[in-house]
């Protein structure tokens, strides 16, 4: 399957076929039988230089797993990771660290992320010294300092615990240290989740500013689809583990196609009280990835479900507009 | 505040402090505020954390006990709720006004079932009581299917962390329709939930007020969930109220910088946007907050009068704000 | 509860007490045998020679070790050296003693512990709770010796009210249950109250004071049974310790029970003796585990549902 929309551009990360399961039950007794729960099922996806990837659904959809794996943090149960054509699974020692160099991350929470202990300017500034070794300890430290004004702080942040900073100020703090390995790719899971919204914004306006300097790659993962549409040139729409629509910014939210994308948007309230939409909620709740539902995952919920769907698995396909989807229904339409 | 006419008043809300013991010195979170709840109407709250707009919430039925103090009058049926005996407001709780909480399964007993939950509600209610005939068990499935539970008899018999987060909401909603109150305090049900779940719960909120004339008071940080539930909207901050009337006109033509603030900070699903407005800054703790105006620190309308003196109230129609220099009717933002 | 569950707990059960006896069988072999205490040190070579050939000692520990097991799935634990009968019978004619004392020390603590948290935690941050909360940490800083030799020094010997050891009338009860519910009370009363406060302070509590219950039904009906699951464990973990604990208070107040029969029996190696002693108490707390176990089950009913699951 080919995964590539717009194939003009350099690819930079090529995710493919990537399954990943838990064990949620060991063998307790030699009758019992190991059980596991299957929380990506075939994932397939590149991400071209200097783009910004969105990676949206709701919860146990498998967006964060999908991080965790690129990240390292997980291992892939089947599937490889392509980045600049160099394979990262299985990869180990100074090889992984050169390239794990390239690919930085942010998460929800900026103070787990952050050593309680030690100022933030040196732990911003801690990614060299790891990797470059303490020899430049000067050069660093004025490194961090325009790296934190850079983020909108001041120097005198930089000798305050993270106790002392507030949320949003964490996060930039964070920001700051990813970037001051001048990496290619960014990885952003939930990066503003856990913010006020006044504070989103900031967050998110930084990150927009670092895209627009450095050229750099980013990957934001977010269960908030304005935000998404608002930051990101492409973006993938999963559900239990499945990608179910792929599309470019303005064919996503102006036209989506997929059922499941259509009800997830009209699921986000417009602060606009004159503007009335017609009312397509979603009955029922997302299944347990322990029994998921036979045929596409999402029939049990869809208001267009056909007989055939409980049956068949709908493959991810190209449609003419360039999209991918993946819908028994739309396929017909490709069909005929 | 002035009222309109027609509208019967609920519950009011007149020059309420609330404060913790102990935490920041006892200084207040909620300072000095007034506010109207109309029967049959959904009431929005909106403001983000410590803006003090679920402390507000929790001091109308007392629910902060002896960590928290309060000042002013909350008139319930012309009763100060602040004032009232223990055995009052035990009376008036789940009877008159019942709430629900953000995180509904760890606001539900871990240990018990859901139907003996929901069955412990149902024996407070004093007209059940006196009836023999009636079956608790019976009317606490009724109850469970009320709220959109599927297969409300199973249900029943199993315990919050067998449900979703949204089942559990739709329990919580159930336990606290049992006492069939007037009033019902929403403090963030649907922020811990996926948008397609949050849908279902503000569907289910709008058809209880429908159903049952239920007033609801639904607190929030999101704008859009305002817009698309309640009638009229209050916007907090540092524990006042900056806006407050109906949400036709709070949203879509705020007066108020911080709500303007808001409303342009949050991209939005139906629009292509640039660059995001912001709010520079970070929210002050309730110690530092400035003599004046609570926002004048962040705010980009700042006048010399708001940083040591209060706005005072200006009335425009059925629309209530705290400025000196409030927004023009019209203004986008345009980057 | 299923049959899968039942079979491991058992099957834990008996590797357990397994592991134990064979732990205290080569422990007691490998520092020395009975026969010097028995019969002395001026005993000729002869003797002992016919004493340990009569016991069985002369045999490598590994025959000594299969006989052991062998008898014991029989039934038969081996005979007391120092009084000629069979140990079981010797450690059982002890046990009433024990048990009695126990019972009361017991049952006594609980009340006496459990009452005393509850109220520091209803009345948490006034002077109640501080009032109880310095008594108990009072109580509980002092070990049970240091405790029973004030007792003693106060109550007989400088008072002269009470006996200072030895069993027999209800008198000789007072110091001994005294001593070990003083110290252990504290304990209990502390947990208790911590066990209580964070229950309280969980947002199920909120809810129910919104559903409109009062404050006591709040506390009779939601807090204590939630409350009582951590204490229950607590209970289960203690009943072991207080039999251990028995040692200490046995040996201090003379009294004739299987604490003091233990520390006499390790003393002059009395192996079959000492054997049956940790096999008791080993029992026991397997026992008063499975009991908390079944409590749980009560208490919170999702730990069945769990099991029921498998």
């Amino acid at each position: 399957m080919d995964t590539v929309i717009d194939i003009k551009t350099e690819e930079m990360l090529k995710v493919e076929n990537l399954t990943k399961k838990f064990l949620i039950k060991k063998q307790k007794m030699p009758w019992q039988k190991k059980k596991y729960v299957h929380v990506l099922n075939g994932i397939n996806f590149t991400i071209n230089e200097g783009e910004a990837f969105g990676l949206v659904g709701e919860s146990g959809c498998g967006k964060s797993t999908t991080a965790k794996v690129i990240m390292d943090i997980y291992s892939p149960t089947t599937g490889s990771i392509k980045y600049n054509s160099t394979e990262l699974t299985g990869l180990k020692g100074k090889e992984k660290k050169a390239i794990r160099k390239d690919i930085q991350y942010v998460f929800q929470d900026p103070m787990g992320a952050l050593n309680p202990r030690i100022a933030v300017i040196e732990q911003i500034y801690e990614p060299l010294i790891i990797h470059y070794g303490r020899k430049g300890h000067k050069e660093y430290y004025k490194k961090a300092v325009d790296l934190l004004e850079s983020v909108g702080m001041k120097e005198a942040h930089g000798k305050m615990y993270p106790h002392q900073l507030s949320g949003g100020q964490r996060q930039r703090v964070v920001l700051a240290r990813a970037m001051i390995l001048e990496p290619e790719m960014l990885i952003c899971d939930e990066p503003i989740s856990a913010l006020d919204v006044s504070i989103q914004a900031q967050v998110v306006n930084l990150l927009m500013k670092i895209r627009e300097e450095k050229g750099i790659t980013l990957l934001f993962i977010s269960h908030d689809l304005s935000m998404v549409r608002h930051l990101c040139d492409r973006t993938v729409v999963m559900y239990m583990g499945n990608i179910v629509e792929f599309a470019d910014r303005e064919t996503l939210f102006n036209n989506p196609l997929h059922p499941y994308t259509k009800s997830l948007i009209n699921a986000i309230p417009i602060p606009d009280p004159r503007i009335k939409r017609e009312e397509t909620i979603l009955e029922g709740e997302i299944p347990s990835l322990l029994h998921p539902p036979s045929g596409c995952r999402f029939h049990p919920r869809c208001p267009i479900a056909m007989p055939e769907c409980s049956i068949r698995e709908p493959e991810l396909k190209i449609l003419p507009d360039g999209r991918q989807a993946a819908c028994l229904a739309l396929e017909e339409g490709v069909k005929s | 505040m002035s009222t309109d006419q027609n509208d019967e008043l609920l519950l009011e809300i007149k020059n309420l402090s609330v404060g913790f013991n102990g935490s920041h010195k006892g200084m207040p979170v909620v300072r000095g505020i007034n506010l109207e709840v109309r029967t049959g109407e959904i009431l929005g709250i909106v403001g983000e954390s410590g803006s003090g707009k679920s402390v507000t919430c929790f001091s109308i039925i007392r629910l902060l006990g002896e960590r928290g103090w309060t000042e002013g009058e909350v008139l319930f049926d012309g009763e100060n709720l602040l004032e009232s005996s223990e055995n009052e407001i035990v009376s008036v709780r789940g009877k008159e006004i019942a709430m629900i909480f953000q995180d509904a399964q760890s606001s539900l007993n871990p240990v018990q079932s859901v139907g003996r939950q929901l069955v412990e509600a149902l024996e407070l209610r004093k007209d059940l009581a006196n009836n023999s005939s009636v079956d608790y068990k019976n009317e606490a499935v009724k109850l469970l299917g009320e709220v959109g539970i599927p297969d409300p008899e199973r249900r029943m018999k199993e315990f919050p962390h067998q449900l979703s987060g949204g089942q559990n909401q739709r329990v919580m909603i159930a336990i606290m329709l049992a006492g069939n109150p007037r009033l019902l305090i929403a403090d963030e049900p649907t922020t811990a939930l996926d948008v397609t779940i949050q849908a279902q719960i503000l569907r289910l909120l709008k058809k209880l007020r429908k159903e049952r004339n239920m007033t609801i008071i639904l607190v929030t940080h999101d704008l859009g969930v305002v817009a698309e539930t309640c009638d009229r909207a209050a916007v907090m901050y540092g524990g006042r109220i900056m806006e407050y009337g109906p949400v036709e006109e709070v949203l879509v033509s705020p007066r108020h910088p911080y709500t303007f603030g808001l409303l342009s900070s949050k991209p939005r699903i139906d629009k292509r946007s640039e660059k995001l407005y912001t709010i520079e800054g970070v929210v002050p703790s309730p110690e530092k907050l400035p003599k004046g105006c609570p926002f004048s620190e962040r705010c980009l309308y700042v006048v010399g009068s708001c940083r040591d003196n209060s706005p005072p109230l200006t009335n425009e129609g059925s629309r209530h704000y705290f400025c000196f220099n409030p927004i023009e009717e019209g203004t986008i933002w345009t980057q | 509860m299923n049959s899968a569950y039942i079979i491991r707990k058992v099957l834990r059960a008996i590797l357990t007490v397994w592991m134990v006896t064979t732990f205290v069988f080569l422990i007691l072999r490998l520092s020395g045998d009975p026969t010097v205490s028995v019969l002395g040190l001026e005993a000729s070579p002869e003797a002992v020679e016919a004493f340990r050939a009569k016991w069985g000692l002369d045999k490598p520990i590994s025959v000594q070790y299969f006989d052991f097991i062998s008898n014991a799935i029989k039934g038969d634990l081996g005979p007391s050296i120092l009084e000629g009968r069979s140990a079981l019978k010797a450690v059982l004619s002890r046990l009433p003693n024990t048990l009695i004392l126990m019972v009361i020390t017991t049952s006594l603590t609980f009340i006496v512990g459990i009452s005393l948290g509850l109220l520091a935690s209803l009345y948490h941050n006034t002077n109640k709770d501080r009032f109880i909360m310095v008594i108990a940490v009072a109580g509980y800083s002092m070990p049970t010796f240091v405790v029973g030799i004030l007792l003693v020094l106060l109550f007989s010997v400088k008072l002269g009210w009470l006996p200072s050891g030895g069993s027999g009338t209800w008198a000789h009860f007072i110091l001994p249950v005294l001593t070990m519910t003083l110290v252990e009370s504290a304990v209990f009363a502390r947990f208790t109250r911590s066990a209580m406060l964070e229950v309280l302070y969980q947002p199920y509590i909120k809810t129910a004071l919104a559903k409109g219950l009062s404050w006591w039904q709040i506390v009779r009906r939601h807090a204590l049974p939630n409350a009582s699951i951590p204490i229950v464990t607590i209970m289960g973990f203690w009943i072991g310790l207080i039999i251990a604990g028995a040692v200490i208070t046995e040996s201090i107040f003379g009294w004739p029970g299987i604490g003091r029969l233990l520390v006499y029996s390790v003393k002059h190696r009395d192996y079959n003796v000492v054997q049956v002693i940790v096999m008791f108490i080993s029992c026991s707390m397997i026992f008063t585990n499975l009991m908390v176990d079944i409590l749980y089950g009560f208490l919170d009913p999702r730990v069945s549902i769990e099991r029921g699951e498998e």
